[in-house]
This record gives structure tokens, C-alpha cells and sequence, in this order.
């Protein structure tokens, strides 16, 4: 091997070993390849590294709602949903004690009194319900979508229903109380008080399923 | 001596890749986010395309930063948004930021997969994240397009996981990132 072709490989052994350990320090010398050099200069301090000039308006990041209304909202939910269970309880409850009543009037009785205090129990406890979450802080800007979209949905078939189903419930005790004929006042109130929990019952599935 | 030219070529090439590829200062130019919770009755992807980013990479370093607003995230259901934003103290602490370090690979041109360095603020508190790993696919004009999936803990951030029917969904909740970084 010749001097020259020893030192040629030498050479080359050197910069391949080299070269990509120093790469910016090779550039930085090699006077063709200015850009490099140039993007270095060009890179940011670390100073600049900070949220605030990403550009955020207070718009693009704050809540509507302060952390305080967040929690409050957060607390009236919680109820909301234990409330709505224990309403579900009740209306299935007098859904079956109605049914039997419905077969004892039939058969000729006029006492109505355990379906009709069940009926005012289940109201109350349905407006309280009702009531922790129209009276929740609610974001300005949020839309209902998703299973609370159907969830909401669904309380403009139920919340009239539960106003309708004790009136006619209440005029059904009125006639018997007076023994006039009760007419299709029952099937009404029947299909009323099915729709009632059909609809109340799959609101409460859909938000929790 | 054309021979010695272009072997000389040919060596320094890479290094000029290199170089050019990862060097400069960057801006995150899009991105999707997504968050996972898992509860026995609902599996919830949260995804937000809001964030934005910056950050440079030096020879030896690169750091980066990126910050999505909470507010912005979106799971299909506006209640269980504003539930999110409650539990995660978002209105007391706007925006998840992501502060990302890592050394500058000298053994590749282009990088596969770096690992860095994260520090997520969220919720009010800092939780570092070493050695998480970041996929890199080059792009066209000035592009590179990183995804990562950071393993995030509630428990981590001092979040009460929420609960529904009593269980409450589990503490892990893996964020997926997917970003296109521009060369500026």
C-alpha cells in the first residue's frame, strides 16, 4: 500500500469515526454550508419557551363557569342522580300498586287511597329531582349532545306526562268519589302513566349505559 | 482524487441530513389529542385538535413545548365535558402544557423514535414524565409527523377518578398525541 493510499484511507477511517459525533462543529467550519450555521443562530432561546406566546386568546382557554359553579354544578348533578334513581323506584313501585288498583276498581272497589298518596310521594320527589338540575350552573356556550342530548330529550315527554298523569289520576278519585261513570278516563290515565315510565325509565338508562 | 470526492461525499452526506432535518425552530402546525377512560359500563375518547406548540432542536438538544386548552376537549357528550373540566380543576388551571425535552440522535439521519424528557402541568401540578418514546415520520416541505401515547395517571394530579353507579373509572387514562411540526 502506498503512503498516499494509507493516508487516503486514514483520512477516511478518521471522518467516518468522527463526523457524526461532531456534525454541527463539522458544519459550523465548512464554509459551504452556511445555512446550517444560519438555522443555528436562528434557534430560540430557551427564554422563549412559554405558554403565553403560543398565542392563546383568554377566550381560546377560560370556562364559562368559575371552578366555584364548576363544583356547585358538580354537587347538584351528584344529587340529581341519586334523586333520579330514587324516582325510578317510585314510579315503578306505583306503576304495580296502579295496576292493581286499576283490577280492584274494576271489580267494584272505590279505594284509591294507597295509588293516589304514592302518586303525590313520587311528584315531589320528581320535581326535586327536576329541580337540581334547572337550578344548576349551567356553561353559556355548551350545547347538550351525546346520551344527554337524548337524556334531555326525553324529559319534555316525561316532565309533561308527570303534570297528566296524577290530574287524571285525581279526576278518576273525583268520579268515583261522586259514582259517576269513569268513561275511558282509566285507559287514558293508563296509557299515560305506561308512557310516563317507559320514558322516564330510558332516560335514566341512556345517561348510565 | 474524484475518488476521495466522493467517498468524502458519501461520509458526509448524513451528517448534512442530519443537520438539516432536525435543526431550527419548529411550530406545531396541527394536531389531534385524545384521552381514554375506561369504566366497566362506557369506554370515552376525549379528542381535541386546539393545541398548539413551539420549540427548537439544536445539535446536542431539543425542546419543545405544547398546550391544549381542557375546555376544548370533546368526548360526544357536552355534560361529561363539563364534568371532565370540573374534576380536572379547569377553570382554575386552563390549559395542559407539555414542556418536552430530549438529546439530539447523532447515530441516524432521521430518527424513527426519539425518547424525551416530558413535564405535563395539569391540573394544577407538575408530573414529569422520563424517557417516553416519540415516533417520527418525515414529511414533505419542512414536515415531521411525531406521535406518542404518554401514560397519564389521575392519581398523578391529585384527579378523584369520577365515578358512575359507585365504580369509578380507572386511574389510567392514555393520551394518544398525533402532531405535525412545521420548520420555520
Amino acid at each position: 500500500m502506498g503512503l498516499n493510499k494509507f493516508i487516503l484511507v486514514g483520512l477516511l477511517l478518521m471522518i467516518c469515526g468522527l463526523t457524526p459525533l461532531f456534525a454541527e462543529n463539522t458544519f459550523q467550519l465548512n464554509e459551504y454550508q452556511p445555512r446550517l450555521v444560519v438555522a443555528d443562530a436562528n434557534v430560540a432561546s430557551d427564554d422563549s419557551l412559554n405558554v403565553n406566546d403560543l398565542g392563546f386568546s383568554q377566550a381560546d382557554v377560560q370556562s364559562d363557569l368559575s371552578q366555584k359553579d364548576l363544583d356547585t354544578r358538580e354537587d347538584m348533578l351528584k344529587i340529581h342522580q341519586i334523586l333520579g334513581l330514587t324516582t325510578e323506584g317510585f314510579l315503578l313501585t306505583e306503576f304495580v300498586v296502579g295496576l292493581a288498583t286499576a283490577k280492584n276498581v274494576a271489580n267494584g272497589s272505590t279505594d284509591t287511597s294507597l295509588v293516589t298518596d304514592l302518586g303525590w310521594a313520587t311528584l315531589a320527589v320528581y320535581s326535586a329531582t327536576a329541580a337540581f338540575e334547572m337550578f344548576a350552573p349551567k356553561p353559556k356556550n355548551k350545547k347538550h349532545s351525546g346520551n344527554t342530548a337524548i337524556h334531555e330529550a326525553l324529559s319534555w315527554i316525561h316532565l309533561p306526562l308527570m303534570v297528566l298523569v296524577p290530574l287524571t289520576g285525581d279526576m278518576i278519585n273525583d268520579r268515583l268519589g261522586s259514582h259517576q261513570p269513569l268513561g275511558n278516563l282509566p285507559v287514558v290515565h293508563g296509557v299515560m302513566a305506561t308512557a310516563l315510565v317507559l320514558t322516564y325509565s330510558t332516560s335514566l338508562l341512556v345517561i348510565t349505559f | 482524487m474524484k475518488i476521495l470526492k466522493m467517498v468524502l461525499l458519501l461520509v458526509l452526506l448524513p451528517t448534512a441530513l442530519l443537520a438539516s432535518d432536525l435543526k431550527g425552530n419548529w411550530v406545531l402546525e396541527k394536531s389531534e389529542i385524545d384521552y381514554k377512560v375506561t369504566h366497566p359500563l362506557h369506554h370515552v375518547v376525549g379528542k381535541s385538535t386546539q393545541a398548539r406548540g413551539k420549540g427548537y432542536c439544536t445539535s446536542t438538544q431539543g425542546k419543545f413545548i405544547v398546550a391544549v386548552p381542557v375546555k376544548s376537549f370533546d368526548s360526544g357528550d357536552g355534560n361529561r365535558d363539563t364534568h371532565m373540566l370540573q374534576i380536572t380543576r379547569g377553570a382554575d388551571n386552563p390549559l395542559i402544557a407539555v414542556n418536552v425535552q430530549f438529546s439530539a440522535p447523532v447515530e441516524k439521519a432521521f430518527p424513527k423514535e426519539i425518547s424525551a424528557n416530558l413535564e405535563i402541568q395539569f391540573a394544577g401540578k407538575t408530573v414529569k414524565y422520563p424517557k417516553v418514546k416519540l415516533g417520527m415520520v418525515p414529511l414533505e416541505a419542512g414536515r415531521v409527523q411525531i406521535t406518542a401515547v404518554v401514560p397519564l395517571s389521575l392519581k398523578a394530579f391529585d384527579i378523584t377518578p369520577p365515578s358512575l353507579l359507585g365504580v369509578p373509572i380507572e386511574d389510567a387514562v392514555p393520551v394518544q398525541l398525533e402532531m405535525t411540526w412545521k420548520k420555520q
